[in-house]
């Protein structure tokens, strides 16, 4: 019976903006989020006669970067290609991008054991934004974005599903984000995908693939991928045919819906772009480039989990540039880095949250953040009172002085301990009784009080070891 | 390049192979012009006499030339990272058609909801 289920075939085009200062053809500042409209406009940009690209040094390096970064090749002979269409969106006509020699080429990633191949990434200028308002019967165009560098990057057809299409794309935003290529941020549209889908049984031909355009979210991607695959199953079950689609996605209602495509028909017209050299990448060029890449997620995690870092925890550390900064920062402290990595993903990040704030807004220190670690860790101070301090550390202060400045130190006097536990039998003689006519878990009841009036500062192990003499246990 | 050798280069030029109505109607929509029967008719003329030279380009034997796509053989022509100026946005505005606000007014390119 399983093998004659429906299995989703998938393949990606990610786009991903460049985190360049000028734009890709010219030196027209690209730095135009939040901008007012067409401010980030230059003569090249509009396409003016007269006008000639000259090509952007540094975004060649972030592709490459880029490229390497996804094992693919990026030496030898790469040119560009104009792609012509007529389109307010782009006032010069045409597009320029890569056709025939991609800057990378025959690359893969891993992704949870999987191998998810990478047909190609090139390069290309993006377009300007197109708004429609309202009843209106006109559109608006802002052309701040026209000319800005991206990098598009295929897949094979080697995804299976939307948790694992997830799980490539947050990949691939770790990487950018770890190089500084991109910043990568969906929500600003400096990462943007496409889904190609299609369904079949399991030993027979792939069926109709459709296209989902221009989702915007990873959970839409997946919400996407999961719609798609049931209503193209339920269309072949029912003996039906699946129509070789554009697809728009809804996601209010959570489904896809058809598209007017763009053109009638492709019919670009691609020929090499006359007005800009090619390029040889040199083994020289990519080694220099090499070198100027850091550390990726993978050798991150890498790393953390010989460190002792459990799993799950070096997985999250590793794909966040903020939270791995921070971390290796810590980790020079000299704190056990399992208990470093769980203190940070989760009473140090809860605590974000609650105030609505980012790691590095906040005035937290790495070194600070180990120190508070190290005290737990040599006994000096107890797990509450580390976490009654936290607000405090987050705000810049040194844990350290903290304890000294409020006497927050273990309480090591026994005769203060003492006191407690006389105090608490006095207060609960029927708890007494139990535990002398032999019900030793009526301890417990005792224990807690005894905690509390020493404000946690003693240690629990003295607390219960002085107890059960008091009681003669 | 003097027009007597132009000449010279492409003799006379005949408009061989011209386009057919549906072809011009294609391009049109491609470049999302709407032309009148009457300049269609002008351009088939015109264009079917482009392609004519291209024909006889084509005619040249080129068996043992070396394939150039570019006239000028450079590699590796780069430019550094540098933001520079933008254009005044009177300027930008003076350029566009139409305006609303900051933005360019353009046809409508979606179909209202």
């Amino acid at each position: 019976m399983l093998t004659r289920m429906y299995r989703a075939v998938i393949g990606l085009e990610v786009h991903l903006q460049l985190k360049t200062r000028s734009k890709l053809f010219s030196a027209c500042p690209a730095d135009y989020h939040g901008a007012d409209p067409n401010t980030f406009v230059d003569p090249l940009t509009l396409g003016l006669p007269g006008t000639l690209p000259t090509l952007n040094r540094e975004a060649v390096d972030l592709a490459l970067m880029f490229g390497l970064a996804l094992n693919c090749d990026v030496t030898g002979f790469t040119q560009f290609h104009r792609k012509n269409y007529f389109y307010p969106d782009s006032p010069k006509n045409f597009q320029l991008s890569q056709y025939d020699r991609p800057i990378a080429r025959n690359g893969y990633l891993e992704v949870g054991g999987a191998r998810v191949r990478i047909k190609r990434a090139h390069l290309e200028d993006d377009a300007g934004k197109l708004l429609h308002p309202a009843y209106a019967p006109y559109s608006l165009l802002d052309l701040n974005r026209a000319g800005s560098p991206l990098i598009e990057m295929v897949t094979e057809a080697d995804l299976t599903g939307g948790e694992q299409a997830r799980a490539f794309l947050e990949s691939v935003q770790a990487i950018a984000q770890a190089l500084g290529v991109s910043d990568a941020t969906p929500e600003e549209g400096k990462l943007r995908c496409d889904v190609n889908l299609s369904v079949h049984r399991p030993g027979e031909p792939w069926g109709t693939k459709v296209e989902v355009k221009n989702l915007n979210s990873f959970r839409s991607v997946e919400r996407a991928i999961a719609y798609e695959t049931a209503r193209q199953t339920r269309v072949l079950q029912a003996g039906g045919t699946v129509s070789q689609d554009t697809l728009g996605w809804d996601e209010g209602g959570g489904k896809t819906f058809v598209m007017r495509t763009k053109e009638g028909e492709a019919d670009y017209r691609y020929f090499p772009e006359p007005d800009l050299p090619p390029l040889d990448i040199t083994p020289e060029w990519v080694a220099r480039v090499r070198a100027r890449m850091p550390e990726l997620p993978a050798q991150k995690r890498e790393r953390y989990l010989a460190a002792g870092v459990r799993e799950a925890d070096a997985q999250a550390l590793s794909h966040s540039v903020a939270l791995s900064r921070f971390y290796d920062a810590a980790l020079v402290g000299g704190a056990d880095p399992q208990r470093l990595a769980h203190w940070l993903l989760g009473d140090v990040a809860g605590l974000l949250a609650a105030r609505e704030t980012t790691l590095e807004a906040s005035a937290l220190q790495p070194a600070h953040l180990a120190a508070l670690v190290r005290l737990i860790d040599e006994g000096a101070v107890s797990g509450r009172v580390a976490k009654d301090l936290l607000p405090d550390v987050l705000d810049g202060h040194d844990p350290q002085r903290l304890v000294q400045e409020r006497g927050l130190g273990v309480l090591t006097d026994t005769g203060a301990i003492d006191a407690a536990i006389d105090a608490a039998m006095t207060a609960d003689p029927a708890t007494v009784a139990k535990v002398r006519a032999g019900n030793a878990k009526a301890l417990n009841a005792l224990f807690g009080p005894v905690m509390k009036a020493t404000g946690g500062q003693a240690k629990p192990e003295v607390v219960r070891e002085r107890l059960r003499a008091k009681l003669g246990l | 390049m003097s027009a007597r050798i132009l000449a010279f280069m492409i003799g006379p030029v005949s408009s061989a192979a011209p386009l057919d109505a549906r072809e011009v109607e294609h391009l049109a929509r491609l470049a999302r012009l709407d032309l009148t029967p009457q300049e269609q008719d002008n351009l088939r003329g015109d264009l079917g006499r482009i392609l004519g030279y291209f024909e006889q380009l084509r005619g040249v034997d080129t068996a043992e030339a070396e394939e150039m796509q570019r006239p000028v053989s450079l590699i590796n022509v780069l430019r550094e990272d540098v933001p520079g100026e933008v254009l005044a946005p009177e300027v930008v505005a003076a350029l566009a058609p139409e305006r609303e606000g900051g933005f360019i007014r353009v046809p409508r390119t979606v179909e209202q909801d």
